[in-house]
């Protein structure tokens, strides 16, 4: 505990500040854009277009300052997750045509085997990638966007305002809790506390002893907060008014009905598509 | 303008009043401090007057403007009423300095011009236009304050009070909050408040004064006059009594050296934050260690029980590198009380607590140690209470008996007087000068330079990074002031030291 990476004093949930093209987008034209993705990959889909997506979510990540190697590291789990998916369905689904068999368990006598298809393959694929993609836009998202401006974004878009300062509180006091916990820890050593002994009893104290510091040292910041919020007018009325004006500019319209445009042209696409493969069936 | 009439208020589940029959009353532009021993009642009659304790029982009014105070809500309040606390951590909820300005307003429902051109006139009336731009995080102590203040100037509420604005903050930080007041002071007709203990500080803004004693107002008036009853005030415990003729702890031997830091360096981060600095302490000692916030202090107490690694230096403890020692055992001959009470409380009672270390230590048959300890701290009809609930100032005496207990030979103390009434300061110092006859040696973390001219034998200043002063304690402050530190110098020190 106590540890961010490089040093750096105010970890904002996976936020990295970087003066970019992506990080200047408004927030909220940029969670109107994550919303569409999503809503594309879900429902449209396709091979072609998910790699598409993709590859331009790590242009994105790019062109944005962080680089592929934060998503490389955080990514590793999820890319071992969508490894599973695809290998389950190469396994689980037998129908289609038939690209090769295996007997994996030959060794042990056992003629068992089992077809990869082209259903399972090309199946296999399309899911982790969907998977991939939402994921990696998602983090793009949070990696480039300021959560204080994000919670005014949604507050002056009708998010109540409590809410919206529940988020900004917590930002707020990430970093005074850190420290906080790596001093109780240090108090547990000055008090002749052995924290090296092992044992399940030990561990039980362990927790105890670290939590009801922080947790009384929490409640009595709460009671400051709550009198200085309240002191201020906090919860007076139901609307607020805000100081900092946001400017959404061209290039935030520009994605918003970008996106919202291809979401609905390709939606619309589709289900004609469907409607078009329904009546081509229901003639055969 | 407010004004007490027979006002008592009783906390729920207590039977006895904290407040009792307060009349008071305070005018348009006045600027009044208010003092007294802790459990005086200060706090409670701040926070009755922000209408914050509807639970408890009341009897009497508080009016502001011919209005019950009882009667309004606390947000309807906030244009009338603002509190700055003491914690300045615990009062700022925004990540920036311009949200926070904003916040009153925006709750309030300003135009966004209005609030503009307060922010504007809120942060130079502090004297604090600088600081527009910072985020909250990177203000220093004295800065959050200054940015508290304003915060709640902006809403140009009539009277403003503020619960020991200055309690945990160092020299310099104190001059900044002063600095504000001065300037809410000048150009402002706001009535200010300020609840301390250490009033010498404010008593030149102030019009008047009022020392409360038990939930009563036990003197009230021009702060010259209130002063001149000295021996009224030492009574109740709001000063120092003076010390009898000049002398210091002569008889007092202090010899063997216990501790000796060589050339050391310590980084916290990327930063080098102490840049090596040597010093020792001997037995029987009381040695002062003072300098701004973020001097690196604490940073040299965590690495003294080994709880940090130096990149550079060596400590050695009664000759042995303690290095290789680990802290959970070098703490047996090292105690260390933290900044904040309330991280290092552990246990369900304050018997247990007190037991705490002990026990750890593997110690047998210390419970008739652990309760005459109590004694001492004057923490005996206490034992069977948690340890969260009890006050400030009591959870700071468990904190010394729980490091005292065990009979270390060097105590370090990080500003254990903070929120500390005078009489319980005369009287943790006249246990730790009893130990210390025994050969237990102090290293006191502290900020006040009263305090240290009168119980140290010693004083170290770190600036920069490094040593800047290690003397007796006369000659620290000569040294303090030929260098310029004029914040760390004791009260009248420039009128009887030597040149200026």
């Amino acid at each position: 505990m106590g540890k961010h990476g490089g040093g750096s004093l105010i970890p904002r949930l996976g936020y990295v500040p970087k003066d970019s093209f992506v990080h200047g987008l408004d927030p909220m034209a940029k969670l109107i854009a994550l919303v569409c993705c999503v809503l594309l990959v879900v429902i449209y889909g396709g091979l072609g277009f998910l790699v598409f997506v993709f590859i331009l979510i790590l242009a994105l990540f790019i062109a944005s300052g962080i680089g592929l190697s934060l998503i490389y590291r955080k990514l590793r789990f999820i890319l071992t997750f969508g490894l599973l998916i695809f290998l389950s369905y190469l396994v689980f689904v037998q129908t289609g045509e038939v690209l090769t068999s295996i007997k994996p368990l030959e060794f042990l006598g056992l003629g068992w085997s089992f077809s990869i298809t082209k259903d399972g393959f090309l199946g296999g694929l399309e899911i982790a990638l969907r998977f991939l993609v939402i994921i990696s836009a998602s983090m793009l998202f949070v990696a480039t966007t300021d959560p204080t401006k994000l919670a005014h974004g949604l507050m002056r878009s009708g998010l109540p305002y409590r809410y919206g300062f529940m988020l900004i509180v917590t930002l707020r006091f990430i970093p005074v809790f850190d420290m906080e916990a790596s001093t109780v820890q240090h108090a547990q050593k000055a008090r002749g506390l052995d924290i090296d002994k092992k044992g399940i009893w030990r561990i039980f104290k362990l927790a105890k002893y670290t939590f009801v510091p922080l947790l009384a040292s929490a409640m009595a910041r709460v009671d400051s907060l709550t009198r200085s919020m309240e002191g201020r007018g906090f919860g007076a009325s139901r609307k607020r008014t805000y100081f900092k004006q946001v400017k959404v500019r061209g290039r935030d319209w520009v994605l918003i009905l970008g996106t919202v445009g291809i979401t609905f042209l390709l939606l619309f696409l589709k289900s004609q598509y469907t409607t078009l493969l329904h009546l081509v069936l229901s003639q055969l | 303008m407010i004004i007490f009439n027979s006002f008592s208020y009783t906390y729920p589940g207590s039977s006895s009043p904290a407040l009792h029959n307060i009349d008071l009353s305070l005018d348009k532009a006045d600027f009044a401090v208010i003092t007294g021993p802790s459990g005086c009642g200060k706090s409670t009659l701040a926070h009755c007057l922000c209408s914050f304790l509807k639970e408890g029982k009341h009897t009497g009014k508080i009016f502001l403007d011919d209005k019950d105070i009882m009667n309004i809500e606390p947000f309807k309040l906030a244009e009338k009423i603002g509190l700055v606390q003491q914690d300045p951590d615990a009062q700022l909820c925004t990540l920036t300095v311009e949200d926070e300005l904003a916040f009153g307003l925006e709750n309030l429902c300003y135009p966004v011009k209005e609030i503009q051109k307060r922010l504007d006139w809120a942060l130079s009336v502090v004297r604090g236009q600088y600081l527009r731009y910072r985020d909250t995080l990177t203000l220093s102590g004295g800065e959050k304050q200054k940015v508290a203040i304003a915060s709640i100037l902006a809403i140009k509420p009539e009277v403003i009070i503020l619960d020991e604005p200055t309690a945990s903050l160092d020299p310099k930080s104190t001059a900044q909050v002063r600095e504000a007041l001065e300037g809410l002071r000048e150009r402002t007709e706001t009535t200010v408040l300020i609840l301390e203990h250490r009033i010498s500080g404010f008593l030149d803004m102030a019009n008047k004064l009022v020392v409360m004693q038990e939930g009563e107002v036990a003197l009230e008036g021009n702060p010259q006059e209130v002063m001149a009853k000295r021996q009224v005030l030492e009574e109740i415990g709001v000063l120092l009594p003076k010390r009898e003729g000049k002398k210091r702890r002569e008889e007092k031997k202090t010899e063997g050296k216990l501790l000796a830091v060589k050339d050391l360096r310590c980084r916290v981060g990327d930063k080098e934050v102490i840049k090596g600095i040597s010093f020792a302490i001997k037995k029987g000692e009381i040695a002062a260690l003072m300098g701004d916030n973020g001097s690196g202090k604490t940073t040299l107490a965590l690495h003294i029980l080994n709880l940090l690694k130096p990149s550079y230096g060596r400590i050695t403890f009664l000759g042995q590198d303690i290095k290789s020692r680990k802290t959970s055992e070098l703490a047996k001959s090292i105690g260390l009380v933290f900044q904040n009470p309330c991280h290092q409380l552990f246990e369900e009672t304050v018997i247990d607590e007190i037991l705490f270390a002990p026990r750890n230590f593997g110690m047998e048959k210390v419970e008739v140690r652990a309760e005459r300890w109590a004694g001492y701290f004057r923490l005996i009809a206490l034992l069977n209470r948690p340890p969260h609930s009890l006050s400030h100032g009591q959870k700071r005496r468990l904190n010394l008996a729980s490091i005292l207990v065990y009979g270390p030979k060097l105590a370090i103390l990080d500003e254990v007087f903070i929120g500390q009434d005078m009489g319980n300061m005369m009287h943790i110092m006249e246990v730790l000068e009893k130990e210390t006859k025994k050969g237990l040696a102090v290293f006191l973390i502290a900020h006040d330079p009263n305090l240290v001219s009168r119980f140290c034998d010693r004083v170290l200043f770190l600036k920069d990074g490094r040593l800047a002063v290690d003397a007796p304690t006369e000659e620290a402050f000569k040294e303090l002031e030929r260098i310029g530190e004029h914040a760390y110098l004791p009260r009248g020190w420039e009128n009887t030291g030597v040149g200026h």
